[in-house]
């Protein structure tokens, strides 16, 4: 399974330099395809409409635009990545502690943690 | 709808059948529907930007006196010296220009449930299909023998942002070296559970950097308080010796003040205060009482899956006014609800899909330069209330580095939940 590189290209606008590294690394490495394959999997169950509704809890600290203090944009984001980022989140994994983060992580199905990934990815965070 | 209307509104939420009619009249009529929305604050400009924003349909007036608001989170801030009242300090110019919202700065004095009209101080009526009521909280002075909305500019609540914060931050800056503060912390419940514990740590933080001979006397109505053992850690290590706090068992609360004299009376002492902040019980808003949607405790009890409020199917409370259990009264709370209600209103009046009602709270609370914790949960629609689905707590003992991290990221929020509010 390939990672739309593409469409990740063209949203990457504001993604930390750490993230476009882990997300490069993630889809050369062959040893992550079952990795890809669940990501994509997840993205599929994505609702528009469901996303849109859940995103606007997290719209409360995560601005589209303005300087980021202390929270990270994340308004288009590649959905992959958002995907992945919140699956660590959900497990306190790679460094991704943050407690408001992991406590909000370990509540989305997957179908949600789908949905907000596909929304904030087509998202223009300079709205 | 007259028989919708009459009908037990637990029915109504139950049938998906009753449910689509209440919503097709919505769908087919051809002038658009009327949201109305008493109270400009977190839970008020919220729902009128996400309902605007969610349908062209809808048209949303906005009723809120002030022409500029200044909010309460961020106000000990000021306190401190960290902010400014004017970084703190709002325009509902883009939620009119950009989001077309219909703003009227008036007071809704009364409210017409059969008539489904607002009345307005000049005396104009609002017309509406759907009312949001987010008034905030009105002020129990008479809970404390002597207080008065008068005695509240010698001894200020600052509890409702703006002249009593400006007023309580001169009355600091004019005292004496040496002089005692006294806060009076309220009984439950009541507003922003970590706010007075904040803002002792704000005014600490004043003192010790000012009038480092200063005391704080907290005469609290409570036995405990939110965020307890953070609280007092940051108190015995940024400003030791400063702080006494004094629960309720020991004192029995304050129960009289004499402006005058600005002495504050318990059940066997008095002190003579430099500076009093003085914070009384609270209710909802007053006009939500007027509008017959309290209970006994002044409150206004909600359906935990829409906001919906329990006496009128075409009200929703929002905010600091509505029994949200266990969300506390919060402006991030009140923004949260803003939204799984204006999702219900969309659904009522446009016939779109409304989702479960999920809710989220944070709440930051500074307490020295760098030194931030935070408090939060995630909340649903219960059976009968809304309730927690997780929670989680800063810690004692924390880094101080990551402590630095938790104040920074509270700037953050506030960027982010201003902008949600106003756009
Ligand atoms: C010191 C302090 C610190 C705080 N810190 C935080 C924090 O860090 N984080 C946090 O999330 N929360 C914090 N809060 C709590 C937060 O400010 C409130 O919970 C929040 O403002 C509630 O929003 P609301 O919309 O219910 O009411 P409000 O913010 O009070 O807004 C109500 C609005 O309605 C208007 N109104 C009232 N009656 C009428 C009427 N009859 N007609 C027309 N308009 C009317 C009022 O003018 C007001 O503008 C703090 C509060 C205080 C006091």
């Amino acid at each position: 399974m390939l990672i739309p590189v593409a469409k990740a290209t063209q949203s990457k606008v504001g993604m930390s330099a750490l993230a476009m590294l882990m997300f490069v690394g993630l889809s050369s490495a062959g040893s992550t395809e079952t990795q890809q394959e669940k990501f994509t999997n997840i993205l599929s169950k994505a609702d528009p409409a469901y996303g849109e509704y859940l995103a606007g809890q997290c719209v409360t600290c995560h601005a589209p635009t303005g300087a980021a203090q202390g929270i990270p944009h994340i308004h288009g984001l590649p959905d992959v990545y958002l995907v992945q980022t919140l699956l660590e989140y959900k497990t306190s994994t790679e460094g991704r502690t943050n407690p408001a983060m992991v406590n909000i992580a370990k509540n989305l199905s997957e179908e949600e943690l789908g949905s907000l990934a596909k929304y904030f990815s087509e998202q223009n965070p300079t709205e | 709808m007259t028989h919708i209307t009459r009908r037990r509104f637990g029915t109504l939420l139950a049938s998906t059948a009753a449910a689509s009619t209440l919503a097709a009249p919505a769908v087919l009529s051809a002038a658009k529907m009327r949201l109305a929305i008493i109270g400009g604050g977190p839970g008020g400009a919220t729902a009128a930007r996400y309902v605007a924003k969610g349908s062209k349909d809808v048209a949303v007036t906005l009723i809120e006196p002030k022409h500029h608001f200044t909010t309460c989170f961020f106000s000990n801030l000021y306190l401190g010296g960290f902010r400014t009242l004017d970084s703190i300090t709002h325009s509902y110019g883009t939620l009119a220009a950009q989001y077309g919202v219909n703003m009227v700065h008036d007071v809704a004095v009364d409210v017409d449930r059969a008539g489904k009209t607002v009345k307005l101080g000049r005396g104009t009526d609002i017309g509406y299909d759907r009312l949001v009521v987010s008034p905030g909280i009105e002020m129990r002075y008479d809970t404390i023998e002597g207080y008065s909305a008068e005695a509240s500019t010698a001894m200020p609540h600052a509890w409702q942002a703006g002249t009593q914060t400006a007023t309580l931050k001169k009355q600091l800056e004019a005292m004496d070296d040496g002089g005692v503060v006294v806060v009076a912390p309220p009984p439950n419940p009541f507003r922003c559970p970590p706010g007075p514990y904040e803002r002792i740590c704000m005014i600490a933080h004043y003192l010790k950097a000012n009038k480092p001979k200063s005391k704080i006397m907290v005469l609290d109505a409570k036995n405990k308080f939110s965020k307890q053992a953070l609280f007092q850690e940051a108190w015995a290590s940024h400003y030791d010796g400063m702080i006494e706090w004094l629960p309720e068992e020991v004192t029995g609360g304050v129960k009289a003040v004499k402006a005058d004299s600005m002495e504050v009376v318990m059940d066997d002492e008095t002190v003579k205060a430099a500076v009093a902040n003085v914070i009384p019980a609270q209710a909802a808003g007053i006009i939500a009482k007027r509008a017959g949607l309290t209970n006994d405790g002044g409150w206004c009890p909600i359906d935990p899956h829409s906001m919906r409020s329990k006496t009128d199917e075409n009200v929703f409370v929002i905010g600091d006014a509505s029994v949200a259990s266990a969300m506390p009264k919060s402006g991030f709370s009140a923004n949260s609800q803003a939204k799984v209600a204006a999702n219900a209103i969309l659904a009522d009046l446009t016939g779109s899909k409304k989702f479960p009602a999920k809710f989220r709270n944070t709440c930051w609370s500074l307490v020295a330069t760098n030194d931030g914790v935070k408090v939060g949960a995630d909340y649903k629609g219960g059976d009968a209330k809304i309730e927690v689905t997780s929670k989680f707590i800063s810690k004692t003992g924390e880094a101080a580095d990551l402590r630095a991290q938790t104040a920074e990221e509270a700037n953050g929020w506030y960027a982010g939940i201003t902008k949600d509010m106003f756009g």
